[in-house]
């Protein structure tokens, strides 16, 4: 008995001090993932079986599942509104904060679509009513990254150095469908200086398409601004995988520092969810 | 019997808790043995939690160091003698207006009067910190770097026997032999191993040097104020040699100008001297190391947005 105390006391002991950081907002990031605007559609909204001259409801549960407050509309198309009339096939998308610190799960709202009467073509027993719902939004998608620069080119020993130049970094994502994929450092003499590239793989990770061309904004190491060799990268470039971007900047020589790379994209992004129902003749 | 016994613990502990003072000669050697001894020269730390592991930016950023000369060689005594500490290892344009290079201040090394070393403190503040825009956590490390003049003297006994035609070992002052000098003289770069050969009147020492320390030499040709950025490759590894016998007369040295590059941390020069014909003696070879020191440290640090 007094085995089975001791022990019990040991276990809350270790439990106690066993380091809990999943509650700690600090430690959890939120800009990581590919998602942004996520569409449900609600069951049975409507059901998968109505009849004819009833009117009907479609609804989605509209996420904002990114880590980024977007704006946008939300379109009904694919119905022919002779059998299934909706009143209003484009509405504003309400705006959806992303989620943060204090919003873990991201904004979200259910979106209606009220249909009219419906009608069966004649001749026919029943009408097979495919739509898509297709949502048209604004998005963007900021990396930041710590970054090892090495002015003086001086590859001395690890325990002498403040940090080690990674050449490459990867990345899942930020947060957004777009992402930046990998970052390449490339450090060139230049004179007395050093010349510093950070070379951007930008990709579409997300289930949706880019809507307009991505525009890249404020590229920056630290606080100071990089030049780029292009401001934007249109959808057929993203397609056709010509989607590098190449932003440097001139330093004096130096020791060895980290900095905060951060990069941010804008752009309009394009997802759909795809439903059906039946429009039952009554007999 | 028993009394006799704890009466004899007693005294035994007693004796053995009393604080030696080098009171005589041997003690005394013992001490100049330590402080002429050991492989290290500036060290540092920070003290604890200063810089903190986190802070927020809107904080100010305190770095203390505490400094202490563990070799033996006195710093900042000398006007042109330079010892700096650089902190670095963040990003100047969000860490700012921080005094990020500061002289060590008077730092003397171990001696017989102070065995620990010299003692200092240096504080690097910033009350300016800016992360950029969308940028919630910053984790630079907070590197120190020592960058010191040093030097080390070694004064190992060598044997000079010019005579070669002497048949009986017990006729000899001293035997010529090749002998390894271990445990440092105080310095961070030290002679590991003398080597010695008697060719006619001419006395050949081999002397190997190395960086025993865990820092890197720089050349003392390169100047400390480019120290740590702005060295070049070919400012590392290199140390000034100087080589003298006592009565040996000049010495004739390779390399002729007087540096030696250490290769995997470690070197060699040859020094010969014309010491005539005369009957086998002992005598300190002093062999004098110029040199750069660069050591680091570094401490972690996360800078956290404050939440609005």
């Amino acid at each position: 008995m007094k085995n089975m105390i001791s022990l019990l006391v040991l276990i809350l002991l270790l439990s106690a001090c066993g380091q809990n950081t999943a509650n700690d907002p600090i430690d959890v990031n939120y800009k990581s993932g590919t998602e942004g605007i996520d569409i449900q559609l609600v069951p049975n909204h409507p059901p998968s079986r109505i009849f004819e001259g009833t009117s009907f409801t479609i609804a989605a549960q509209i996420s904002n599942k990114g880590a980024y407050d977007t704006f946008g509309r939300i379109a009904i198309i694919g119905l022919d509104q002779t059998y299934t009339p909706i009143r209003e096939q484009e509405i504003e998308m309400l705006p959806l904060k992303g989620r943060s610190e204090s919003n873990t799960l991201g904004d979200f709202y259910v979106q209606e679509f009220f249909g009219e009467q419906t009608n069966v073509p004649p001749g026919a027993k029943e009408y097979r009513a495919k739509y898509l719902l297709l949502a048209i939004y604004e998005y963007m998608t900021i990396l930041n990254a710590d970054v090892c620069i090495n002015p003086a080119l001086l590859d001395i020993e690890r325990e002498q150095s403040s940090c080690t130049v990674q050449a490459k970094q990867r990345f899942s994502g930020q947060g957004a469908p777009i992402a930046f994929t990998q970052v390449e450092e490339v450090v060139t003499p230049a004179g007395e200086d050093v010349r510093i590239e950070f070379v951007f793989t930008i990709e579409n990770r997300g289930r949706g398409d880019v809507f307009s061309p991505i525009r890249i904004d404020d590229v920056r190491l630290g606080t100071k601004p990089l030049t780029c060799n292009k401001r934007e990268i249109t959808e057929d470039e993203l397609k056709q995988k010509r989607n590098i971007v190449v932003c440097s900047r001139t330093e004096p020589r130096q020791g060895a520092y980290t900095s905060a790379l951060s990069a941010t994209l804008q752009y309009t992004y394009k997802t759909t969810a795809p439903g059906e129902f039946i429009v039952q003749r009554i007999r | 019997m028993k009394k006799v016994v704890i009466l004899l613990a007693l005294l035994l502990f007693v004796i053995s808790c009393t604080p030696r003072t080098p009171e005589n000669a041997q003690e005394l050697s013992a001490v100049t043995k330590y402080v002429r001894s050991g492989t290290r020269g500036v060290e540092m730390n920070f003290v604890q939690n200063v810089p903190p592991r986190q802070i927020y930016d809107t904080s100010d950023l305190v770095v203390l160091l505490e400094l202490r000369n563990l070799g033996n060689y006195d710093l900042g005594r000398e006007q042109f003698q330079q010892c700096i500490i650089q902190l670095g290892g963040f990003d100047k344009s969000i860490i700012r207006g921080l005094n990020e290079r500061q002289t060590c201040g008077d730092l003397p090394g171990k001696s017989e009067f102070a065995i620990d070393g010299g003692f200092n403190t240096v504080e690097f503040e910033s009350s300016s910190i800016l992360l950029p825009p969308d940028v919630d956590t910053y984790e630079p490390p907070i590197v120190a770097t020592a960058c010191y003049e040093y030097r080390t003297v070694a004064a190992p006994q060598v044997c000079i026997d010019p005579d070669f035609f002497e048949i009986t070992g017990t006729q000899r002052a001293c035997n010529v032999r090749d002998f390894g000098v271990g445990g440092g003289q105080g310095g961070p770069v030290g002679v590991t191993n003398v080597n010695v050969d008697m060719v006619g009147s001419k006395a050949i020492f081999q002397i190997e040097v190395a960086n025993l320390g865990s820092g890197r030499v720089v050349s003392p040709r390169a100047s400390i104020t480019q120290c740590p950025g702005g060295l070049r490759y070919k400012d590392f590894d290199e140390v000034q040699f100087h080589a003298e016998l006592a009565g040996g007369g000049a010495a004739k040295c390779v390399p002729q100008e007087g540096f030696v590059r250490l290769g995997n941390g470690k070197g060699r020069f040859v020094c010969t001297f014309q010491v005539g014909n005369v009957p086998a003696y002992e005598t300190p070879l002093r062999v004098e190391l110029n040199y750069n020191y660069m050591q680091s440290i570094r401490a972690p640090l996360q800078i956290v947005r404050t939440p609005e």
